[in-house]
């Protein structure tokens, strides 16, 4: 069964419903690092399955060709995973700035875990907060760091057809960086997304 | 989740489930231990209720868990640590003396926000023993390892075998292009080794293989690279060598196998060898042609007699 793509209403909700998401997920960095830290607005679409790897491999286009990718699974009412993708620029500011400094790679690997829990956890959770549903995390993991994207992107989940494409951009104090969150969900999922987002319209 | 059961169920289970849960607050003050925090660490709840978890653990990592216990009250939202980046919260024994092979108790763990208390943030901290799936894992990397190592290998001889020597090649002619500095290959193949094998059986030629392998490894530097290309013929990728350097080694090869018999079962087995050798030049565009022109002058060795040393040159 392939769900029905959301209308151009329900996508506009949706981007609002992220964009508040983001919003708290930049406040609460800023808070926990000590830094002013500002996200873009994200850029949200939908991807299917076939065109997933291009439009990720578009994204990152030119911006070299070292990258870390970690993986989070969610489930219960909304289910599916999290994809969040660093260049190699990102994972050292954020590491430095977080005052990561023993050189350990156990250390650097743990930040980029954290800071994808959180990112995917802001946004996710806002997300179903707002739109009255429910959502569980398991524990984030490391897919690679410093590999080009086509080695981080292979072991993707080919099982759903609807990839929600989630492009968000870190302003940190000392320059900026991107973060690419990818979603995937289940296509029950996204009859949820849809059943929550018709309830959110309709309470206004 | 029902509340059929009562509290003290709840309790019970809370306190005998083999996952450890503690809670405490913001500033690490503890709220509850249960038996598997108990029994593991061999701190009483009695005596650790109500006092901060540092002063019982002076080995935890104090400020990254402050700072992760306040992260996780700030944000209102799950955190996790995984044994892959760090092993374990709490140095506790694991419990597989026998078949272990590790120190400690490999440990996930997930830092859950309570909902809804407003005037005290408490944070629960649960702390499942993976040591299994960390054992497992490790077997399955040795494993890897191991395999990887073995595929790269001749099985006779035990030196790298051609597809080996092929991936290293490749990778020195990168970074000769790249870096600049020398590099020459050397093909050796023995002469007439087909008589040794009709003549004294395939054991006796496995034997020659072997020893004249073990002959030419012992000269060569840590930073050369001996594979058995294929049947009886060897090639020698050689690093930061030019063709002269190339030619005295290949020239002490030779001397070696023709100065020395191999013995089996009380035969000696006389032995020559042809090399063909050439060094890369900014002309040749891959590691495959480079490989090519060293063929081209052990062939050239062979029109021209056998038990020598040719070096490439483009007349060829």
């Amino acid at each position: 069964m392939k769900a029905e793509p959301l209308n151009v209403e329900e996508n506009e909700v949706l981007q609002e419903v992220i964009n508040i998401g983001m919003g708290q997920a930049g406040a609460s960095l800023a808070k926990l690092f000590d830094v002013f830290v500002n996200l873009s607005v994200p850029r949200v679409s939908w991807v299917n399955d076939a065109d997933f790897i291009d439009q990720v491999e578009k994204l990152v286009e030119g911006h070299g060709s070292s990258w870390a990718g970690v993986r989070q699974a969610f489930y219960n009412q909304l289910e599916g995973e999290a994809f969040a993708i660093y260049g190699a620029a990102g994972c050292q500011q954020l590491a430095g700035l977080i005052g990561y400094v023993d050189g350990d790679n156990g250390a650097e690997e743990e930040l980029l875990l954290d800071v994808t829990n959180i990112l995917v956890g802001a946004c996710l959770v806002g997300v179903a907060k707002q739109i009255g549903k429910k959502l569980d995390f398991v524990a984030p993991t490391l897919v690679g760091m410093g590999k080009p994207i086509s080695d981080l992107l292979y072991k993707r989940d080919r099982e759903w057809d609807q990839c929600l494409l989630i492009e968000v951009n870190f302003c940190l104090e000392e320059g900026d960086f991107s973060c690419h969150l990818v979603t995937l969900m289940s296509e029950a999922s996204i009859e949820q997304l849809r059943s929550g987002l018709i309830d959110f319209m309709e309470s206004y | 989740m029902t509340a059929a059961l009562g509290d003290n169920s709840l309790g019970f289970i809370i306190d005998r489930v083999d996952v450890g849960i503690l809670v405490v607050t913001e500033n690490l003050e503890v709220v509850l231990w249960n038996r598997f925090m108990e029994a593991n660490s061999k701190v009483a709840a009695e005596t650790i209720v109500g006092t901060c978890l540092l002063e019982s653990f002076p080995d935890l990592p104090g400020k990254w868990l402050e700072k992760k216990v306040r992260s996780v009250c700030l944000l209102n939202n799950f955190a996790f640590t995984s044994w892959q980046q760090r092993p374990y919260l709490f140095n506790f024994k694991h419990h597989r003396p026998i078949t272990g092979g590790v120190t400690h108790m490999f440990q996930n763990c997930t830092f859950i926000p309570f909902e809804g208390s407003e005037s005290e943030r408490l944070v629960c901290i649960t702390l499942f023993d993976v040591t299994d799936s960390a054992i497992s894992q490790r077997e399955v990397q040795q494993a890897q390892a191991e395999l990887e190592e073995l595929s790269n290998r001749d099985p006779l001889t035990g030196i790298y075998n051609r597809r080996f020597m092929e991936t290293e090649l490749n990778k020195e002619f990168k970074r000769v292009r790249r870096h600049g500095g020398t590099l020459s290959v050397l093909f050796l193949d023995l002469d007439f080794f087909k008589n040794v094998n009709d003549t004294y059986g395939h054991q006796a030629g496995d034997q020659v293989l072997i020893e004249v392998t073990q002959r030419i490894d012992g000269m060569t530097r840590a930073t050369d690279c001996l594979a058995r290309y294929g049947g009886e013929e060897f090639a020698i990728i050689l690093p930061e060598t030019d063709i002269s350097g190339g030619l005295t080694f290949a020239n002490r090869v030779r001397e070696l196998i023709e100065k020395t018999p191999v013995y089996y079962e009380g035969h000696a087995i006389t032995l020559t060898a042809s090399l063909g050798l050439s060094e890369y030049d900014e002309g040749i565009e891959s590691h495959d042609a480079l490989l090519d022109q060293s063929d081209k002058a052990l062939y050239v060795a062979k029109e021209q007699g056998r038990n020598r040393v040719v070096c490439y040159t483009p007349d060829m």
